[in-house]
């Protein structure tokens, strides 16, 4: 029931474009001065634009991944590698994404990544598709199955080609519609964040009164573990450190 | 060798000295040059057993390794003191300078002339010039070098002399008992000397455990006056850094030193420096001072920034890049130098700031300790070697520095400014080889600078589509799996139709009735009354046989009403429908048209009955 419930909800974030546009002329000028701040190395300018450009909500992986590039090119790592997160949270086939989330990781000093290749292939896959376009490939897998039952009837059962195409259909519907909720309900699940500040300090608890237990340099890409007032529990994952640092000196994964 | 061999050994030299050196030596200043001798006695006036300090110094461009000789004293007690020695190698020649320490003590009072002392080098015998010496009287007759010295002579004693009497003693002081980690203790030790040992003294230094040591020569040599006695006092400073807070103990220094026992040997002072191979019977003896503890404090936590790497003392920091342009992929190294005063070798990395652009290599670090004015300074510094990646306008920014102020008791915090490059294109390859020749070589394609990817030009300037309406996206689920049935109940009720004839004559009946019925109105408005009430008959009995089951002829009014009545129609709707058919019989079979009044209202009347049979009989059925 969860799995369907995400999977609806999702579907309803998937509508297509018939939201009302209010100043699309104005969003075109901004995007443009944009752009020209940008080619002109004043990165302030251009993230000043697309900032309003984000806050007049027009949410997008381009628009997420021009900001990463802003901000990349503006020295602040952490919040660039954030933007590129969220970029490629929403559009993970993006190969652009992909390479300059890659180009600016490669930049953060951090300990080897013990994982086996398989579990990091596992995981690249997982992350292959956004959760929207499962949904939606789910749900053509489901009225794809009903065509297909519906032939199966009118045929009284006959037709081994038929049977198999119901049965493969039917495969992929419940893989896909299981992808897709997991893959949903782990982008909803924020936790995951960016280091924004170079050096944050880890406390050994949710307060300034405890000593700080190791420090994070900016960009790193940590676990969210917990949350006490205006105190986060992080967690590195490779060297298996714990620690609290306040909420400003992180940006969580999510719009 | 007997003291007679010896005496005319000694007439023999002075002999040459007297009538050949000299004349050679003042007539050939090149002589003069290669090797000098020179005389020096301090004071030059004193009690008798109060012990004078000769210095020779034998200086040349060569290295000499012979003795002075010393003339005849009877006045004086002699005893040889140290030989210290000091070589330069200056345009590829050695210098050498020696000097010898005696140390003579008066037998007697009045005025007396140290004779030449000669020294032969080379076969070449050189001399110093007499020395006149003033000896006031005292009647105490060669009193020894070392005496115990009584408390009330000496009431000015320093702190802490060691135990060989006032004659020659050690001590060891500090500037402060109370620093910081870190912080510098100033540690001079000083060897108060009024006669000369027989041999260099030998100096342990004090076990300095858990501090970080930096000696601060040069070793300084001076005299000083203490209880009207003149001393010669050689001293040697250290700054101890500590590393670690507690009670940290500075242990105490020792001084190994070799006297001659002058009231066991006496005799011809000449003697023994003839025959100083015989000089080990001096006596040995360990000078001690006293430890002393430091009280470390560790560094407050209060304002301790997040940057502090725990360096101490006071600091100013400076940062350049090697150049001001470069080509991408081009080393270039930035150099960041923290110089002032404190322990230079703890001087922690400062944190780098998040370099932008550049690919960032090792830091290496070297260290520069300048010691002057018995501080200890110098410069760390940290370079570390860049490669820009990307062209443009590349900035290093901000670079800061905390560390801790012990004069201020703060942590101060220094800053340099951000620091830019600019970045050219490196040499770009062109990607379709002019030479065609070099296309066949297989040359892949060469990376030059790495950056990010462009932006998205193409913005998709849209607010995200607002969610689906909820009916929508239930009909979308819903829909389907009704369709699916639709299809199936609908195959179904095909299946029926084709192997129950009785089934597929019921599911008919209401239809034909109805079709009857509105032939019969067609009828009826055309005005052909008969035509209307056999139409208005045929449906109704015709729907009741079909849903009955029977023949359409072969059944009774009668029978029908009966067969009704057991499916559960009550008498009022039997009745009613007994006399439409009445009626219809009775229009049908009569010989006039039937009045045209009628007629409506029995059509009324059959499709209520209909509706009502359609009602009951279906219920029936489906029960």
């Amino acid at each position: 029931m969860r799995t369907l419930l995400s999977v609806l909800t999702t579907l309803c974030l998937l509508a297509p474009a018939w939201a009302g546009e209010a100043k699309p002329g104005a969003w075109e000028e901004k995007a443009a001065l944009a752009r020209a701040a940008y080619d002109a190395s004043d990165y302030t300018q251009a993230l000043a634009h697309y900032e309003e450009l984000l806050a007049a909500g027009l949410t997008s992986a381009d628009l997420y991944y021009n900001l990463g590039n802003t901000e990349f090119k503006n020295s602040r790592l952490g919040r660039a590698i954030a933007y590129y997160r969220r970029a490629a949270q929403m559009s993970p086939g993006d190969e652009d994404i992909r390479y300059n989330l890659n180009f600016a990781r490669n930049l953060v000093k951090r300990p080897p990544d013990k994982t086996g290749a398989l579990t990091r292939l596992g995981k690249t896959g997982f992350r292959w598709s956004a959760g929207q376009t499962l949904a939606v490939a789910a749900w053509v897998c489901y009225v794809l199955l009903a065509i297909v039952a519906g032939g199966l009837i009118l045929r009284r059962g006959q037709g081994l080609l038929l049977r198999w195409t119901a049965a493969l259909i039917g495969i992929t519907f419940i893989f896909l519609a299981t992808w897709a909720s997991l893959r949903i309900t782990a982008d909803r699940t924020v936790n995951w964040g960016v280091i924004v500040v170079n050096q944050a300090e880890a406390r050994n608890g949710p307060s300034s009164d405890f000593e700080v237990g190791f420090k994070v340099p900016v960009g790193r890409e940590v676990r969210i573990l917990g949350q006490e007032g205006s105190w986060i529990a992080i967690g590195l994952t490779p060297e298996g450190y714990k620690g609290w640092i306040q909420d400003k000196e992180i940006w969580p994964d999510g719009p | 060798m007997s003291q007679a061999a010896n005496k005319k050994i000694r007439a023999w030299l002075s002999g040459i000295a007297a009538c050949a050196v000299l004349p050679v030596f003042f007539a050939n200043p090149a002589w003069a040059q290669e090797v000098q001798i020179s005389a020096r006695l301090t004071p030059q006036q004193a009690a008798v057993g109060q012990p004078l300090q000769l210095v020779v110094i034998i200086s040349g461009k060569a290295s000499i390794n012979a003795q002075p000789q010393l003339p005849d004293l009877p006045a004086f007690q002699v005893s040889r003191g140290g030989r210290s020695s000091n070589f330069s190698f200056v345009n590829g020649k050695i210098s050498s300078s020696l000097s010898y320490t005696y140390v003579l003590v008066p037998r007697q009072a009045g005025k007396f002339t140290i004779g030449s002392i000669t020294l032969e080098h080379a076969g070449k015998i050189y001399s110093t010039q007499p020395l006149a010496v003033s000896i006031s009287g005292s009647g105490q007759a060669a009193p020894p070098a070392l005496q115990q010295p009584a408390p009330s002579q000496a009431p000015q004693s320093p702190p802490r002399a060691a135990q060989t009497g006032d004659a020659m003693f050690i001590t060891t002081e500090v500037d402060r008992r109370e620093v910081y980690v870190n912080e510098p203790v100033m540690l001079s030790f000083k060897y108060y000397t009024r006669i000369a040992p027989l041999s260099q003294p030998q100096y342990q230094a004090p076990e300095t455990s858990g501090f970080w040591s930096e000696d601060l020569p040069p070793q300084r040599e001076y005299t000083s006056v203490l209880n009207g006695q003149t001393y010669r006092i050689t001293e040697i400073k250290t700054a101890l850094f500590p590393t670690a807070a507690g009670t940290l103990t500075i242990g105490p220094a020792r001084l190994q030193v070799h006297l001659q026992d002058f009231q066991r040997r006496g005799g011809d002072p000449f003697n023994d420096i003839f025959s100083r191979n015989f000089f080990s019977r001096g006596r040995q003896a360990e000078l001690r001072s006293q430890p002393i503890k430091i009280q470390v404090k560790s560094l407050p936590s209060q304002g301790k920034p997040g940057d502090f790497s725990g360096t101490v003392g006071k600091w100013s920091l400076s940062a350049k890049l090697d150049r001001r342009e470069a080509k991408v992929g081009e080393a270039v190294t930035l150099e960041i130098r923290i110089f002032g005063e404190g322990n230079v070798k703890s001087v922690g990395k400062p944190d780098l700031p998040v370099l932008t652009g550049f690919k960032v290599y090792e830091t290496v670090s070297s260290s520069e300790v300048q010691k002057k004015n018995d501080q200890v300074r110098g410069v760390k510094i940290y370079r570390t070697l860049l490669r820009p990646e990307v062209t443009g306008t590349l900035t290093v920014p901000p670079i800061t520095y905390s560390y801790f102020n012990p004069d201020t008791r703060k942590y101060e915090k220094v800053q340099v400014p951000a620091l830019n490059l600019k970045v050219l294109p490196g040499e770009i390859r062109a990607a379709v080889p002019l030479d065609p020749a070099s296309a066949t070589t297989g040359e892949g394609v060469k990376v030059v600078a790495r950056d990010i990817r462009y932006l998205k030009t193409k913005l998709p300037l849209q607010r995200p589509a607002r969610p689906l309406p909820a009916w929508l996206l239930i009909s979308g689920f819903l829909l389907p799996p009704l369709a699916v049935l639709g299809i199936w109940g609908w195959q179904r009720h095909q299946d029926r139709l084709l192997a129950d004839p009785r089934y597929a004559r019921r599911r008919r009946a209401d239809q034909s009735a109805w079709r009857a019925l509105r032939q019969a109105r067609r009828a009826r408005l055309r005005g052909e009354g008969k035509k209307f009430y056999s139409l208005l008959a045929q449906a109704l009995a015709g729907y009741l046989a079909d849903q009955l089951g029977v023949s359409r002829s072969g059944i009774t009014q009668r029978e029908i009403l009966s067969r009704l009545r057991e499916k559960g129609a009550d008498e009022g709707l039997t009745g009613n429908l007994n006399a439409l058919f009445d009626e219809c019989d009775f229009a049908r079979f009569a010989p006039n048209e039937p009045p045209g009044t009628e007629t409506e209202k029995h059509e009324q009347q059959a499709e209520a009955l209909l509706t009502q049979l359609n009602r009951i009989l279906t219920r029936r059925g489906k029960a």
